[in-house]
C-alpha cells in the first residue's frame, strides 16, 4: 500500500496544521477589519475637520483675488498660516488654487499665481518634481504648469522625452503651457511615442491661443518618430497649413497606415488643385480603413475629373466604400445625382437605398 | 484499507490539490490586482477629462443598446444615455421585435421618424424593419432600428453595421452610466502606442435601491436586499480583484456584456458577435483576441477600475439562478468554440494561462465542488470521514473565503469608497459571512443545473424580472 502511504492526507498534514493556517487567516482579517475601519475613519475627519478651514480659505482666496488689491504677506490671517503646516491641509490648499488658476486667466489667474508663492508652495511642487516617485513627479510638474512657473523650463524640459510616459507627457504639456507654439520644440528631440490621448491633450491646450506659425512642422513631417508625423500632421490640419502641402503629400507613401491616413485627412483641408488627383492615385494601394478617409476627404475637394474613378469605386464589394463614393459624387460632380439615379435603375440593390439614404442625409 | 477507501482517498488527494493550486490563483489575483488599481488611480489625478469631453477631435464613439420588452423603462434609459458628456456620439437602441410597445413609446417621446437609410450588411443579420431618427435637431445623436426579433447577438450585430464611429461600446439599455463613462473608456484606446486596445472595459456596481433621478444615479446606497447585497461583494471581487489583475497580465478573456468598449474594425473583421452561444459577450472577447493572436498583430483588452455602470441585480433566487444557469453555459460554449487554445502555446498567455485558468477554475469550479460535496456525504456514510480533519479542513476553506471577500471590502474603502457609511461596510461584511452556507451553494447548484441543460440541449435565454430603481422622491 505504498500508494496509500502516499496519498493519505492525514499522514501528509495533520489536523492541528490546518487549524493554524487558518488561526493565520483569522489573525489577517481581524487586521483588514482594523485597516478598513481606520481608512474611513481617516476619511471621516479628512471630510469633516478640515470643513471650517476649507470654507474660510476658499472664502479669503476667493475676496483676495476678486478685490482689486496686492497680495502681501500681512495679509495672510494668523488662522491659515498655522493650518498650512500641515502637510495634508497645505496639500488641500494648494490643490484648491490649482483648481482657480485652470477656471480663471487675466489680472485674476495672476494673482492667484502671486498666493502661490506668497504660501511657498512653489517649495513644495519643486519637492514633488525632485521625488523619485514617478506620480508625485508627475503632480508637481502640473502644479508648476498650471502656476507658469517658467523658469523651471529647463528642467521640465529634460523630461519631454523621459521614459516614463507618464512624466513625459505631463512635462510636454507643461512646455506647452509655458510656450505655446515655441513649446512644441520638445518634437524635434522626442524618441518615445506621442499617444493620440496626448496629442489630443495638446491640441485641446492649443484652442484658445491665437494661430501663428507653427517652427519647425515641415521637419516633424520627416521625423522618424511616427507618432511626432501623425501629430505635425494634424497641426497641419487644424492651422490649416498650406505652406507643407508638398511634405504632407509626401506623407502618402509612408510606411505607416496611420500616417498615411492622417495625410489623407489633413490633405481635405489644405487642398490643391491637383490634390483630389493625387488621393485618387493613391486609393488602389491604401487599406479599407484609409480608403474610407480618402472618400472622406474627397467629399469636400473632388470634382468632375474624379468621376470616372467614382464611378468605378461604385462596384466595391465594400458596402461602406459604395455608399463614400456614391457620397462623393452627388456631392461633387456636376450631374451626380443623375448619375447614381441612373446607376439605382440598372442595379437597384444596393444603389436605391443608398441614393434614398443620401438624399435623406444631405436634405438634413 | 479497502479499494473504496483508496479511491476516496485519491479523491480526496485531488480535492486538496485542486484547492491548493485556486488558493494560489486567489492570492496572485489579489496581490497583483493592487498594483493596477494604484497605478491607475495615480496617472488619472492630473488628468482633465473636461478639455476632451468638448472636443471636436475626440474619437467617435457609437454606443449600442439591444432592447427587448423595455417598455416600461426604455424612455428613461435612452434619456440617461442622452445625459452622457461626450461630443463625438451616436447613441443606437436597437428594438429587438419587442412584443410590447417599446418602439412606440420611443417614437413618442424622441419625435422620430422613419427615414431611409442604408445599412452595410458587414457582419449578417436578421431583417431590418426600419430605421429611426429624431426630427428635433438637439436630439441628432439618437438612432432607433427596429429589426425582426434574432436575440441579443443579433441586436447587437444589427448595430454595428449601423454604426457610424470608429468605437463602439455595447452596454445593457437599462444600466445607468455615470456622466463621465465614455470619457473614462475611450482614453485606454488612445493611449496605446505599441499595440492596439481592441477592447476595454469598466467596472459594474449593483445599483438596487440606489437613487435614480433622470437616468442619473444621484445617491449609492447598498441594497437593502440580501442577494442583491450579496451580489454587490461578489462584483467588488470579481472587478476590483479578478479583472484587474487579469488586465494587468493582459489576459482577460471576459469583458461583460452589460458594459464594454470596442475597436469597431476589428470587431467586423472577426464577424461580430456570434449568435449561437448565451455568452455572446465572453465569446466575442476571446475570438477577437484568437483573431490577433493568430495573426501576430501586438493587442491589449484593458480593464479600468472607476464605476462607470450601474446595474440592477437579480433579487429573487428564480432569477439569479437563471443567470448564472446562463453563465455557465455561455462560458462553456465559448470555451467549446476556442478549444484549439487549450494549453496550445502558439497563444502564448491566453493560450497556456488564461484558458486553463477558465476551464479549470470557472466551468470545471461548479463540478467540482459538486463533486466534492458527493463524495463528502459517501464518505460520512461509509464512515471514512476523519471528523477533525474534516472541521481542520472546512475552517481553512471559509476563513480563506472571509479573508478574500475582506480583503475586497478593504481594495473597495482604500479606492473608490462607494459606500461611505460604516454601517454600510459593516452589512456588507456581515454579509459575507453567510456566503459559503447560502449564496454559494445556491451558485453552484445553479451552474450544475446550466451544465445539466447543456446536455439536454436547453438553450434559453432565460427572462431578467426588472424591479427598477429606486427614484429620489422614495
Amino acid at each position: 500500500m505504498a500508494l496509500y502511504g502516499l496519498l493519505s492526507i492525514s499522514d501528509l498534514l495533520k489536523p492541528g496544521f490546518f487549524y493554524a493556517v487558518a488561526a493565520g487567516f483569522a489573525v489577517l482579517i481581524v487586521v483588514l477589519l482594523i485597516l478598513i475601519y481606520w481608512n474611513l475613519y481617516k476619511r471621516k475627519q479628512a471630510f469633516f475637520r478640515p470643513e471650517s478651514f476649507r470654507m474660510g480659505f476658499e472664502l479669503w482666496v476667493s475676496k483676495l483675488v476678486l478685490e482689486d488689491t496686492q497680495i502681501p504677506a500681512s495679509r495672510i490671517p494668523a488662522k491659515f498660516a498655522k493650518h498650512l503646516k500641515q502637510r495634508d491641509k497645505r496639500q488641500f490648499a494648494l490643490n484648491s488654487l490649482i483648481e482657480l488658476k485652470k477656471s480663471v486667466a487675466g489680472t485674476v489667474g495672476d494673482k492667484v499665481v502671486a498666493l502661490y508663492l506668497e504660501l511657498g508652495f512653489k517649495a513644495d511642487s519643486i519637492e514633488k518634481l525632485d521625488s523619485p516617485v514617478w506620480y508625485k513627479k508627475v503632480k508637481g510638474i502640473n502644479e508648476l504648469s498650471v502656476m507658469k512657473q517658467e523658469d523651471m523650463n529647463a528642467r521640465i524640459f529634460k523630461l519631454t522625452n523621459n521614459r516614463n510616459k507618464y512624466i513625459r507627457r505631463e512635462a510636454q504639456a507643461a512646455m506647452f503651457n509655458f510656450y505655446g507654439f515655441r513649446g512644441l520644440r520638445f518634437l524635434n528631440v522626442l524618441t518615445h511615442s506621442l499617444s493620440d490621448w496626448q496629442q489630443l491633450n495638446l491640441i485641446e491646450q492649443l484652442r484658445p491661443l491665437d494661430p501663428e506659425p507653427i517652427p519647425g512642422l515641415s521637419n516633424w513631417l520627416y521625423s522618424d518618430n511616427n507618432t511626432v508625423v501623425v501629430f505635425a500632421l494634424k497641426l497641419a490640419e487644424i492651422y490649416q497649413c498650406f505652406e507643407v502641402h508638398d511634405e504632407v503629400v509626401s506623407c502618402l507613401t509612408h510606411e505607416r497606415e496611420e500616417v498615411r491616413g492622417q495625410a489623407a485627412k489633413t490633405l481635405k483641408e489644405i487642398a490643391g488643385d491637383a490634390t483630389a488627383a493625387i488621393l485618387c492615385e493613391r486609393y488602389a494601394s491604401e487599406t479599407p480603413r484609409n480608403k474610407i478617409v480618402i472618400l472622406n476627404s474627397l467629399t469636400a475637394i473632388a470634382g468632375d475629373a474624379q468621376q470616372p474613378f467614382l464611378m468605378k469605386e461604385l462596384d466595391s464589394g465594400n458596402d461602406f466604400l459604395k455608399l463614400g463614393a456614391a457620397r462623393v459624387i452627388v456631392t461633387c460632380c456636376t450631374a451626380g445625382w443623375g448619375l447614381l439615379e441612373s446607376k439605382a435603375a440598372q442595379q437597384p440593390l444596393p444603389f436605391r437605398n443608398i441614393y434614398n439614404h443620401l438624399r435623406f442625409e444631405l436634405k438634413r | 484499507m479497502n479499494w473504496w477507501a483508496l479511491i476516496l482517498e485519491a479523491f480526496a488527494f485531488g480535492i486538496f490539490l485542486y484547492s491548493i493550486v485556486l488558493f494560489a490563483f486567489y492570492i496572485f489575483i489579489g496581490v497583483f490586482s493592487i498594483g493596477e488599481t494604484r497605478k491607475y488611480i495615480h496617472q488619472n489625478r492630473v488628468t482633465d477629462y473636461r478639455m476632451i469631453a468638448s472636443s471636436l477631435h475626440a474619437p467617435s464613439v457609437s454606443i449600442i443598446a439591444p432592447a427587448y420588452n423595455e417598455g416600461l423603462t426604455i424612455v428613461d434609459n435612452v434619456r440617461s444615455l442622452l445625459s452622457i458628456y461626450y461630443y463625438n456620439l451616436e447613441v443606437i437602441i436597437v428594438n429587438d421585435g419587442s412584443k410590447d410597445d417599446s418602439l412606440q413609446k420611443l417614437i413618442n417621446a424622441y419625435q422620430l421618424e422613419k427615414v431611409d437609410f442604408f445599412v452595410p450588411h458587414q457582419i449578417p443579420t436578421k431583417d431590418i424593419k426600419g430605421v429611426y431618427k429624431s426630427r428635433n435637431p438637439v436630439l441628432r445623436k439618437v438612432v432607433v432600428v427596429d429589426k425582426e426579433n434574432g436575440g441579443k447577438a443579433d441586436a447587437l450585430n444589427v448595430g454595428i453595421n449601423i454604426a457610424a464611429n470608429d468605437y463602439i461600446i455595447c452596454i445593457d439599455v437599462d444600466c445607468v452610466l455615470e456622466q463621465d463613462a465614455i470619457l473614462k473608456m475611450v482614453k485606454p484606446f488612445m493611449e496605446a502606442t505599441s499595440e492596439r486596445v481592441i477592447a476595454s472595459g469598466g467596472v459594474i456596481r449593483i445599483a438596487n435601491s440606489s437613487v435614480v433621478e433622470n437616468g442619473s444615479l444621484v445617491k449609492v446606497r447598498l441594497p437593502r436586499e440580501y442577494l442583491p447585497r450579496m451580489q454587490t461583494l461578489e462584483y467588488i471581487r470579481a472587478f476590483l480583484l479578478g479583472r484587474m489583475a487579469w488586465s494587468r497580465l493582459n489576459g482577460l478573456l471576459l469583458i461583460s456584456g452589460a458594459f464594454g468598449a470596442f475597436d469597431k474594425e476589428i470587431v467586423i473583421e472577426c464577424g461580430g458577435y456570434n449568435r449561437n452561444t448565451v455568452g455572446e459577450d465572453m465569446e466575442l472577447v476571446v475570438r477577437m483576441r484568437r483573431y490577433m493572436e493568430e495573426r501576430k498583430r501586438p493587442y491589449k483588452v484593458t480593464y479600468i477600475p472607476d464605476p462607470l455602470c450601474w446595474t440592477e441585480a437579480p433579487a429573487s433566487y428564480k432569477v439569479l439562478g437563471r443567470q448564472r444557469n446562463r453563465w455557465i453555459r455561455g462560458t462553456y460554449e465559448t470555451l467549446k468554440f476556442h478549444r484549439i487554445m487549450f494549453f496550445n502555446p502558439r497563444y502564448r498567455l491566453l493560450g497556456m494561462l488564461s484558458y486553463p485558468y477558465w476551464f479549470f477554475f470557472e466551468l470545471l469550479a461548479p463540478v467540482i465542488e459538486f463533486l466534492g460535496f458527493m463524495a463528502f456525504l459517501v464518505m460520512v456514510f461509509a464512515g471514512f470521514v476523519d471528523w477533525e480533519l474534516f472541521f481542520a479542513l472546512l475552517a481553512v476553506v471559509i476563513g480563506f473565503n472571509y479573508l478574500y471577500s475582506v480583503f475586497a471590502v478593504y481594495m473597495e474603502v482604500k479606492t473608490y469608497n462607494q459606500y461611505r457609511r460604516r454601517t454600510d461596510i459593516a452589512k456588507l461584511l456581515l454579509t459575507s459571512m453567510s456566503e459559503p452556507f447560502n449564496f454559494h451553494p445556491f451558485v453552484v447548484w445553479s451552474s450544475i443545473r446550466g451544465l445539466v441543460d447543456i446536455f439536454r440541449n436547453r438553450h434559453s435565454w432565460g427572462d431578467m424580472a426588472r424591479e427598477g430603481f429606486d427614484k429620489k422622491s422614495s
